[in-house]
């Protein structure tokens, strides 16, 4: 799917990419274990603690480790004083001077270390916690320790550094840092408290908008083992598609549709509501609240991720008599009466135009960026040109003696369907060049139509007589219902009202709020094969936010029920709003996602029931203690 | 009372006042080696007990730095700590303490030398007060 299709935009190509990742992976077989084959479950639970695997009578026995920074602290610090210090303390089993604790190798002898010795806490001695805090949890997960258990003891900032001048002072400020970190760690238990309930995650996606790109997403959900909700508007699944008969390349859509209706209605996994719509939205990735309203009854559910597939629609005009003349359609218009006037089933919008005769048509002008690239426009539509292409292909195929002229001001035809433009001026196809303000005009002729249209590239005016006038109006927003669904679910829209993805090129599938992904013409113009791509990219987004949760983190708060006195000082205290009142337990909870870990809710509470596993009032306690040794 | 040396503890804020102590480390400002610093994740998660327990143990001085006013990392962590500071303060005279040994400051992550220029400011001033009366009462 990547390889040569054309020169190609970075957002497209992007998600081209990652659409034949997926399609790779799915071609490996899944042992029957696997998580996409596991029958579906609507929420997921994180990975137990790594504190559950340790005993829970397990001694105390801490490695300390001293960092010279290079030697570039031996100067100041007395180290052999120090080592002798740090093997005096109570807990340290094990103290060893190291080059740079930060580096491959010291970080290799922390974990030798570690390992031989059976040692439970590690300290790090060195350089500001702010620093390498990365590479020192990672050790501390690759020693399967939770990252409570290491503390860093800041001897270099705080101690060699700031008294550099007093080699005798900076040594005992650096054994006072020693001590306060293992008492510190002494104290902190090996489990956390209470073994906290693992927030689960919501294992289901909801797919807004029930055409080509909601239900490719939704299809590629449901092969990815995860349950999704397809929410369509219209009564009927399809969307744009159905104004679509083939593409310019020929494929032909209306079979397309007609399989995906079909798989869509037949997925296990895929669960379909027509008339439906989202009026309500709240929560965060992984956990969100959404209010669906179907059939006057509303619904509430719970998600882990948000496809927006809410797509677009063809533009109207008021120009050329459109409206006003029954030989004047658009392009889309055209296809159908091309298609040969099939008349959609139930919901598809209907022109009186679609009906007329094709046969009575000998003479065909088609006019390009109708009512676009200009000042409440501005943007291209970017199918037109190839549309208008296919169309004048198809008329030609239909009979090559029909007249075809198509006005445009630049052929966009992108990337390899340059070849069908070429085909198409070969068929004998005119294109003459006009360029606003000169726009083309139209006047009726009676039962047909006369265009006048200053030809830029020739310096002529030329009179067409037209029995049909077909206008490229390219692709607009839906700007009320865009506008009213991004500011539910707080995304933003670009300038022309299509949503606005995160990053144009590095994260073209996402919106700016984690856990809601986009596809289809609810972001911009763009061709089917695109919108496939872009659909199948951001449903394996999706369906990576809801299997697969955020690694457990160590600095969230959390209560011990039994001490909770339901008082709410920490609800009132919380900046984030991350703590509510359980009415039903009769306790406050902690809403992990929305914690940032401040540690308010501590000090407020007056009972000791809101705990931070990673910072327990008896470490700061045992902290004070060691800062006031002698 | 010429070689008393005061023991400070201080609860800094990891964002606002540790970073500022880095600072100072990192551009070598020297100040005297009296303070014993605990990180905070913010100044609110100051529980007023800590400060108890410091003063109890016999500190000289408690010293408490956070984000300035409006600059919280978290918010409004620093008004919670301002307010409990204000509670320390009338508890510990109602105690026969000297309030003024408990000292909250704002420094910012950019004022290392501010920093430095405070623990200096407090080691003085506390070496004027002498030895904190719990200190005597307990090293009989």
């Amino acid at each position: 799917m990547v390889g040569w299709s054309g020169g190609r935009v970075v957002n497209v190509v992007a998600a081209s990419a990652a659409a034949a990742a997926l399609a790779a992976t799915t071609l490996t077989t899944r042992p029957p274990d696997h998580p996409t084959t596991r029958p579906p479950d609507h929420s997921t639970t994180r990975p137990p603690n790594h504190s559950t695997t340790q005993p829970p009578d397990h001694p105390t026995t801490i490695g300390l480790f001293l960092c010279t920074c290079h030697g570039a602290l031996e100067g100041t610090l007395d180290f052999p004083a120090l080592v002798a210090t740090g093997k005096r303390m109570r807990g340290v089993a094990y103290v060893e001077r190291l080059e740079a604790a930060c580096e491959e190798t010291g970080l290799a002898a922390i974990e030798r270390a570690v390992a031989e010795g059976d040692l439970n806490r590690v300290v790090v001695a060195g350089c500001s916690p702010h620093l390498y805090a990365d590479r020192f949890e990672a050790l501390m997960a690759r020693l399967n320790l939770p990252p409570r258990l290491l503390a860093r003891a800041n001897i270099r900032e705080g101690a060699a550094w700031a008294h550099i001048a007093d080699p005798a002072a900076a040594t005992a400020v650096a054994r006072g840092v020693l001590e306060m970190a293992v008492a510190g760690l002494r104290e902190t238990p090996y489990h956390p408290f209470n073994p906290r309930p693992q927030e689960t995650v919501a294992r289901r996606v909801l797919v807004l908008g029930g055409g080509l790109a909601g239900m490719t997403a939704a299809l590629t959900l449901a092969d990815l083992g995860v349950e999704c909700d397809l929410v369509e508007r219209e009564p009927q699944l399809g969307g744009n598609l159905h104004d679509i008969h083939h593409t310019l390349e020929g494929l032909d859509t209306q079979t397309l549709l007609a399989s995906l209706v079909e798989r869509v209605r037949q997925a296990e996994r895929v669960h379909v509501w027509t008339e439906a719509e989202l009026v309500g939205w709240s929560g965060v990735r992984g956990n969100f609240a959404a209010r669906i309203r179907v059939n006057d009854e509303v619904r509430s559910e719970r998600y882990g991720a948000l496809i927006v597939a809410t797509g677009a629609e063809e533009a109207t005009t008021t120009e050329y008599l459109y409206g006003q003349h029954p030989r004047v359609v658009t392009q889309r218009e055209l296809e159908r009466m091309i298609a040969g006037g099939r008349r959609q089933e139930a919901g598809g919008k209907m022109w009186a135009s679609c009906f007329l005769p094709l046969d009575s048509c000998r003479s065909v002008v088609m006019i390009q960026c109708v009512g676009s690239r200009d000042e409440t426009r501005p943007y291209c539509s970017r199918v037109c040109c190839a549309q208008a292409v296919k169309n004048a292909l198809a008329l030609k195929r239909l009979d090559p003696t029909i007249e075809v002229s198509i006005l445009f001001r630049d052929v966009r035809t992108l990337g390899t369907q340059e070849l069908y433009y070429r085909q198409a001026r070969r068929a004998g196809v005119r294109f003459l060049r006009y360029e606003p303000p000169a726009k083309p005009v139209v006047e009726a002729d009676g039962d047909r139509l006369r265009v006048t249209v200053h030809d830029t590239l020739y310096d002529e005016t030329v009179t067409l007589e037209a029995d049909l006038l077909a206008l490229s109006t390219g692709i607009a927003p839906r700007e009320d219902s865009n506008r009213a669904l991004a500011a539910m679910v707080g995304v933003m829209l670009d300038e022309d009202g299509f949503f606005a993805e995160a990053h144009p090129k590095l994260r073209p599938t996402d919106l700016a709020r984690p856990g809601i992904f986009l596809c289809g013409l609810a972001y911009g113009p763009r061709f089917v094969t695109e919108s496939i791509a872009q659909a199948r990219a951001a449903a394996l987004r999706a369906a990576l936010t809801v299997t697969r949760p955020g690694e457990p983190r160590r600095d969230v708060a959390t209560v011990e029920a039994d001490l909770c006195s339901f008082c709410g000082l920490c609800v009132a205290a919380c900046p984030y709003g991350a703590r509510v009142l359980d009415e039903e337990e009769r306790v406050a909870r902690v809403l992990d996602s929305l914690c940032q870990g401040c540690g308010v809710c501590v000090a407020v509470c007056p009972n000791g029931a809101s705990r931070q596993p990673a910072f327990e009032p008896v470490q700061a306690l045992a902290l004070v203690d060691a800062a006031l040794i002698e | 009372m010429t070689d008393f040396e005061p023991r400070i503890v201080a609860f800094l804020c990891n964002w606002c006042t540790y970073t500022a102590s880095d600072l100072a480390g990192t551009s070598r400002i020297q100040y005297p080696p009296n303070v014993r610093i605990i990180r905070l994740m913010c100044s609110g998660q100051l529980d007023p007990i800590y400060v108890a327990k410091a003063v109890l143990e016999g500190a000289d001085g408690v010293l408490i730095g956070g984000c300035h006013p409006g600059d919280c990392h978290y918010q409004s962590g620093n008004y919670k700590a301002r307010r409990r500071v204000a509670i320390i303060h009338q508890v510990l005279e109602q105690l026969g303490f000297d309030p003024d040994r408990v000292w909250l400051r704002w420094i910012s992550a950019s004022e290392g030398q501010y920093f430095a220029d405070t623990v200096t400011e407090m080691v003085a001033a506390l070496k004027e007060k002498g030895p904190s009366p719990f200190r005597r009462q307990w090293s009989v």
